[in-house]
């Protein structure tokens, strides 16, 4: 293999993520058993806290050994797909997490989808009327996006479109009486992935914007132009397709945003995923399935960086036509 | 820079208004209040001013704002003035430790950490600064290896200048429209950081926060908007106006804004 | 006047009253309360359970839900005397040692298993009385449980025993399947979440952070009932509650908070009461812990006492729906309550003299005589940023800790970590069930909800014994009137507030709350009907 080919960059990108996951992993692991009651004490929080009973946990979930051989236990279960066992959830923390997942990935999705769309359109019109007032005005309106807290977004539209209005649903995934089907989880998805996604559109939009006006100055925009091309053609197939490379590689690194965003907005709008998964086992010390998030949440942004080296070597003109 | 000029004034008013408000934290009787003479901004479920308390709130979120990106940008640009300039091995491992921070968002660790050992104000300041140095290192890294190769830096040594002079006098100088830049979409991010932990109930009740404030207003949004809108309106102003800054001063020394607002 | 019309106007006055009289019967019966109806759906906001198995938590959050799956031998009505539920009758034996318990005997488990005296020996010996929280401080009193056949278990015990009847009920004695939980460890075993029980509704779904959906159990051994056809608990903090409910999407809203209460109050079509809430009654106490500076000097813990508004606490984090309390006892418990006992006003110039008498001088220029911490969750937040303000004007800086409830009762009661914290049990039913526990030595254990402030009185201990020996009510109430002098002069926990809290539901569309006992938190499920439903069950 040749040293600088694909496959060799591949590799070395992998092992160096695995290793960052397994840093991650004990980081983790060391954090949680920094902080004071394990979790045979929260169990044993409901039932009273007799040392034979401690003891008897202890032993059986492991917790008397040496905090190296701990780590080294989870590392090994984990990459054989078995996160551990949540005492306060009463089941395998692999169960606990894939039952959200689907919930998570609807409502991330669909924002992630919502703000590219919104995004990149409005980026392209404020590039192409550069300077203009519409270029000012889209910009007003990102920046503003980027500056709300989306937990009183959230909120606010609450108040209106539920309470107020009966237009739309003031939480959950689907209505109680079970006569829901797609159409009704559509419903109670709009309002949390718009507030979901007004901040990465934001971003997206500066993003997009930035790229598309370097693009649109290019020596084959004018070519396109000169040969008498339509505005339209010349912005959608000439300059986009150029200016979205580095938007796309960019997006990979959203990832952190919607992580974040998701916790606070799952919690206003009482959706049953990940994010809200998260802020019930931290509260609840639920210390086994906290772990089983931060090294999904880890793994993601991982995956997706090297997603992102990987895109933009394979999108990079000159790499190309080797 | 209409954004420094709108962030001047928030600040100036605030410590004006810090001198004149009432207590923040006295309860009264007349609980939720519509805006009046007395109260203009209404009071809330404890019969609080909630003028007051925006003022109050506006110090925490400011403290919050400064402070850790203030610590970030010091430490960072140290580390990362020295990791472009010499390489090595220092380069070699702050690579990896800003890998490693920049693998959990922010906000999680901030939660996990509030949740495990209190949501003090310090704490999370503590923890932002932690794990905000590692992106200014990085920017001012990439800077530094740009501007080394640069002929001025050969010609300032071959004038006898040390590598000290070179970095506090010339490099350092350079670096820095990069790090206020950077810093102030820090500070945006921090103040949101913050007021987010208060939301969810992991931040300091010591202290008045416009996040625990909003939090709070949840329930009394039917019988009491005002509750809710000015601290809101607070919190998105403020936030706006550290956005401005870093956008205005990007403009203003042609910093590259992709890479800025990564924070 | 002639005979014929003094005959009409007899007529006439016959006919009336007959006329009055039908009417008034007409009347009557349209005035009388309308049939329940049978179907629809519930909609209750809870918060999330975890395992569903009641025999091991006596968590807030999880009986909701398993009241409505299980059962208990008895249950308590809304003067907390007990009523048949499993079993159908019962007798005590003269010496009052004996509890001679008739179950029901059709009752079958919801997978179709028979149910038998074994599956309730088996539930006290190898859950109630190991795990329970509460349940297994009665391990102390019962002596042995007999099964002598299918239908019939009789309960012995080491000696008298007044309350023994009130622990009997679903909070405290839900009784689960031997067949499915012999043998097994009852923490981890998987049918914790998909539980089997012999109450008036059936499990069906417990969708993970989202939501339980429980439907109506057609072999329920009470006839008739339930008459709802599906219950759905679904999952949130009662900031999102209140607004859902405003939105229709909730009908029913347990633990509203004060000011959320007031803001329903008039609404047409929904209904605030404390009816069926009576078992929720209880005095919320800030606790101290004793061992901890300064706390330990009674003049101390006199001088918090006066420094506290707890009028102004009552009226406003509370918006009056709880009273400020004049007894560590709640008033609820009416035979053994009394207000008279020292009483505490709002009187800073005395709170002021105590701390100086005690030695703990101001700082320079009026400031702080000692610092302390308080830790709470967000159900006192409110009150604890009041105490905050309100001691602070004598002198007492407050840090404020704000946590999860699972680590606010680790601290304070497993670890002892802790100056100041409250707490938030009930004093269900009967003072020896409840309320004793605050207070005796013995209960100065790792356990949560047991004696906090680790105060300890020999005297107070045996005036205790005393009263859960003597069955003559009057007797009783005189000593727990004396134990309630004695404790409000040595205040190791500082009374606040007493009362219920009511709770909230659409009667627009749901009638049949309120009528079936002190906790029908538990178990409303089982009577109440929506208006919207079919005359009969077709």
């Amino acid at each position: 293999m040749r040293p600088d080919s694909f496959a060799v960059f591949l590799l070395r990108r992998l092992v160096s993520g695995l290793v960052l996951l397994a840093m991650v992993t004990a980081a983790t692991f060391v954090l949680i058993t920094a902080t004071p009651g394990d979790t045979a004490q929260v169990l044993a929080g409901q039932a009273g806290a007799d040392p034979a009973y401690l003891a008897l946990i202890r032993r059986r979930l492991q917790l008397d050994r040496p905090l190296p051989y701990q780590i080294a236990a989870y590392l090994r279960q984990s990459a054989q797909g078995d996160l551990g066992f949540s005492v306060i959830q009463g089941r395998p923390v692999r169960d606990a997490i894939g039952g959200r997942l689907l919930a998570s990935l609807l409502l991330a999705g669909t924002a992630f989808f919502l703000a590219a769309l919104l995004g990149v359109t409005l980026g392209v019109i404020a590039a192409h009327r550069r300077g203009g007032v519409v270029d000012a005005a889209i910009s007003v309106i990102s920046l503003l996006a980027y500056s709300l807290p989306v937990f009183w977004l959230g909120q606010l539209l609450i108040a209106l479109f539920a309470v107020r209005l009966h237009w739309l649903p003031a939480g959950g995934m689907r209505s109680a009486d079970g006569s829901g089907g797609f159409g009704d989880v559509v419903h109670h998805l709009a309002l949390p992935a718009v507030t979901l996604s007004l901040l990465l559109m934001a971003l997206i939009v500066r993003v997009t914007r930035t790229a598309m006006s370097e693009a649109l100055v290019e020596d084959y925009v004018s070519a396109a132009r000169a040969k008498g091309a339509s505005e339209p053609r010349v912005l959608i197939r000439h300059a986009l397709p150029n200016a979205l490379r580095p938007v796309v590689t960019v997006l990979t690194g959203y990832l952190g945003l919607i992580l974040t965003g998701a916790v606070l907005v799952e919690t206003v709008f009482v959706w049953p995923g990940l994010g809200r998964l998260l802020y019930d086992s931290v509260l609840a010390r639920d210390t086994p399935v906290l772990a089983g998030l931060l090294l999904l949440s880890a793994t993601l942004v991982v995956a997706a960086n090297i997603l992102a080296d990987v895109l933009y070597r394979a999108l990079d003109p000159r790499t190309a036509l080797r | 820079m209409v954004g420094g000029l709108f962030l001047l004034a928030m600040v100036g008013a605030t410590v004006l208004a810090a001198l004149a408000a009432g207590d923040p934290f006295q309860p009264s009787e007349t609980i939720l209040r519509s805006p009046s003479r007395l109260h203009p901004l209404g009071t809330d479920e404890l019969g609080r001013d909630i003028l007051s308390r925006i003022l109050s709130g506006a110090a925490t979120t400011l403290k919050i704002a400064i402070v850790p990106p203030a610590v970030a940008a010091a430490v960072g640009t140290l580390v990362g003035l020295l990791a472009g300039y010499y390489g090595g091995l220092l380069d070699e491992v702050l690579l990896k430790l800003m890998e490693f921070t920049l693998v959990v968002p922010r906000f999680l660790i901030a939660l996990v950490a509030a949740a495990f050992f209190g949501g003090h104000l310090w704490l999370v300041g503590l923890v932002l600064a932690a794990t905000f140095w590692p992106s200014t290192a990085r920017l001012v890294r990439a800077e530094t290896i740009s501007l080394r190769e640069r002929e001025f830096v050969a010609a300032s040594r071959s004038l006898g200048a040390s590598d000290g002079w070179i970095l506090s006098r010339h490099l350092l100088l350079l670096v820095a429209p990069v790090v206020a830049v950077n810093s102030s979409f820090q500070a945006g991010q921090a103040a949101l950081i913050e007021a987010g932990l208060a939301f969810l109930g992991v931040g300091d009740r010591n202290v008045v926060s416009w996040g625990a404030m909003l939090a709070d207003a949840q329930s009394y949004l039917q019988v009491g908007w005002w509750t809710s809108v000015f601290p809101g309106i607070a919190l998105a102003s403020m936030v706006l106006a550290l956005n401005l800054l870093g956008d205005g001063l990007a403009d203003t020394w042609n910093v590259r804004g992709r890479e800025a607002a990564r924070g | 006047m002639s005979i014929p019309r003094v005959l009409l106007y007899v007529a006439g006055a016959l006919a009336a009253a007959v006329l009055g009289l039908s009417a008034t019967a007409a009347a009557r019966e349209t005035a009388s309360p309308p049939k329940p109806r049978f179907g629809g759906t519930l909609v209750v906001a809870s918060g999330d359970p975890g395992p569903l198995n009641p025999g091991i938590t006596s968590s807030g959050q999880v009986h909701p839900v398993t009241g409505e799956i299980f059962s208990g031998l008895v249950r308590l009505n809304r003067h907390f005397d007990p009523v048949p539920d499993l079993a159908r009758s019962w007798s005590v034996s003269k010496d009052g040692k004996t509890y001679t318990f008739n179950l029901e005997p059709k009752v079958r488990w919801h997978d179709g298993h028979v149910f038998s005296s074994l599956d309730v020996k088996f539930t006290y010996e190898e859950i109630l009385l190991k795990l329970h929280p509460r349940t297994r401080t009665l391990a102390d009193v019962i002596e042995s449980i007999k099964t002598p056949s299918k239908n019939v278990v009789v309960f012995r015990l080491k000696h008298r025993y007044a309350p023994f009847l009130t622990w009997l009920d679903e909070d405290n004695g839900a009784i689960l399947p031997r067949h499915l939980y012999q043998g097994t460890d009852p923490l981890t075993n998987p049918v914790n979440l998909r539980p089997i029980g012999t109450g008036p509704f059936k499990f069906e779904s417990y969708a993970s952070g989202d939501r339980v959906v429980l439907v109506r159990n057609a072999d329920y051994f009470k006839a008739g009932l339930p008459r709802l056809d599906r219950l759905v608990f679904r999952f949130m903090q009662s900031a999102q509650a209140a607004q859902a409910f405003e939105a229709g999407e909730i009908d029913v809203y347990m633990f509203p908070s004060g000011p959320d209460s007031l803001r329903f109050l008039n609404r047409p079509g929904v209904t605030v009461t404390e009816r069926g809430r009576e078992g929720s009654a209880r005095v919320v106490p800030l606790i101290l812990n004793l061992k901890r500076s300064p706390f330990g000097d009674v003049r101390v813990r006199r001088a918090i006492a006066w420094a506290l508004d707890t009028d102004f606490i009552a009226r406003t984090a509370y918006a009056g729906v709880l009273k400020p309390a004049k007894s560590p006892l709640t008033r609820f418990i009416g035979w053994a309550y009394t207000p008279k006992v020292q009483q505490y006003s709002h009187d800073l110039t005395r709170a002021n003299a105590l701390l100086d008498a005690a030695g703990l001088r101001r700082g320079s220029g009026g400031g702080v005589r000692f610092r302390t911490s308080l830790i709470y969750d967000s159900g006192f937040a409110r009150q604890a940023e009041l105490i905050k303000t309100q001691l602070g004007e004598v002198g007492i800086g407050i840090d404020l800790k704000l946590m999860d409830m699972n680590s606010w009762v680790r601290k304070l009661y497993i670890d002892k970590d802790f100056d100041m914290g409250y707490t938030n049990f009930t004093h269900p039913a009967d003072p020896d069930v409840g309320w004793k526990r605050i207070y005796v030595c013995s209960n100065i254990v790792q356990a949560p909800f047991t004696n906090g402030s680790q105060y300890c009185n020999p005297e107070v201990d045996r005036l205790f014994a005393q009263a859960a020996g003597e069955l003559d009510q009057k007797k009783r109430g005189d000593i727990y009137k004396r134990l309630q002098r004695k404790l409000q002069s040595d205040l190791p926990v500082i009374p606040l507030v007493d009362g219920i809290g009511p709770w909230i539901f659409r009667s627009s569309e749901f009638r049949g709350f309120g009528n079936s006992g002190s906790k029908e938190q538990f178990f409303f499920g089982e009577k109440v009907w929506w208006t919207k439903g079919t005359a009969t069950r077709g």
